[in-house]
């Protein structure tokens, strides 16, 4: 289980995350948003899109672990996703304003748990894992993204 | 399947349920939104709630539709989720702009899709639907709970 300490510090992640990916785009244009710059990459739009596609499972996964004795939750193909035409669109507004606001309601979800419902777990394809487990991992999701866009960007100037 | 001008109806009733919804619930106070008047039916603030969780839920059978063959969809249980602290509240605020978000997002996902992934199925508890199917119905998902919404309001009077 996560300390008092340690989830705020994932809760802050959480709060924060959606301004993090907007300030890793600010300003790229189309062309960069959709060129696969590394071959095994996705692009920097598939990045932003696969934000708000992932926690709205992790969000509905933490609900079947609140309302269900160890679930079996949800898994999905990110590469299938990611690969579908509106994953790959330059136009990202939406999937931004989506995921600011669904982090709102992740952040307020998790505020409102007790301890017994942050122990609670669900059975992933990779092993159970509790509530607070997601807590902690997609906490750090969003600056893994920001990361490989990052390094997607800097592939572009070599 | 949906003739194109069915479709293009059910995509119009998408585009204005979440500005429908918050029609329904305007300059209600914490009292109206949380109290059940209706003992065997939600609160409104519940019926709020509900919206944006079952649409995500509704998002996701889709890209998983779209992303794997005749995959099995998951049930999941309406009144125990509708029964946790943050989905019973009266900050519907933040539900409500969620939901506005969310419709965007499936209403340009339903707008790129082609007929074949229209016919797309997935394996639900009570059949196989396809994503034509999940259009028309959760098009006029947001009516129903409206329609209860003004019920529960009629029934505190």
């Amino acid at each position: 289980m996560l300390t008092h300490t340690e989830r705020q510090e994932a809760l802050s992640l959480m709060r924060s995350s959606a301004d993090d990916i907007a300030a890793a785009v600010k300003g790229l244009t189309p062309v960069q948003l959709t060129t696969r710059y590394i071959p095994t990459e996705w692009t920097i739009a598939q990045n932003v899109h696969h934000m708000p596609d992932s926690h709205a499972v992790m969000m509905t996964n933490v609900r079947l672990s609140l309302t269900e004795d160890r679930p079996a939750w949800k898994g999905y193909s990110t590469d299938g996703f990611a690969d579908l035409a509106d994953a790959k669109s330059a136009h990202l507004d939406d999937s931004m304003e989506l995921f600011r606001l669904m982090q709102r309601r992740i952040v307020a979800m998790f505020e409102s748990l007790t301890e017994e419902q942050f122990a609670r777990t669900g059975i992933a394809s990779w092993g159970e894992r509790s509530v607070d487990d997601l807590l902690r991992i997609y906490s750090g999701h969003a600056r893994a993204h920001v990361k490989q866009i990052a390094d997607t960007l800097a592939a572009v100037q070599k | 399947m949906q003739t194109p001008a069915e479709r293009h109806e059910s995509l119009l009733l998408m585009r204005t349920a979440a500005a429908e919804l918050s029609i329904a619930v305007a300059s209600l106070n914490s009292t109206q939104l949380t109290t059940r008047y209706i003992a065997t039916e939600w609160t409104v603030a519940q019926n709020v709630h509900h919206m944006p969780d079952s649409h995500a839920f509704a998002l996701n059978n889709v890209l998983i539709a779209l992303s794997e063959d005749r995959p099995n969809w998951r049930d999941y249980d309406v009144d125990g989720i509708a029964a946790l602290a943050d989905s019973s509240c009266h900050t519907i605020e933040s539900s409500l702009t969620y939901f506005a978000a969310l419709q965007n997002r499936l209403v340009r996902l339903f707008e790129s899709l082609s007929d074949a992934q229209y016919a797309r199925v997935g394996i639900a508890s009570w059949g196989e639907f396809s994503i034509d199917d999940i259009l028309r119905i959760y098009s006029r998902h947001t009516r129903k709970h409206i329609t209860q919404i003004a019920e529960c309001l009629a029934a505190a009077r």
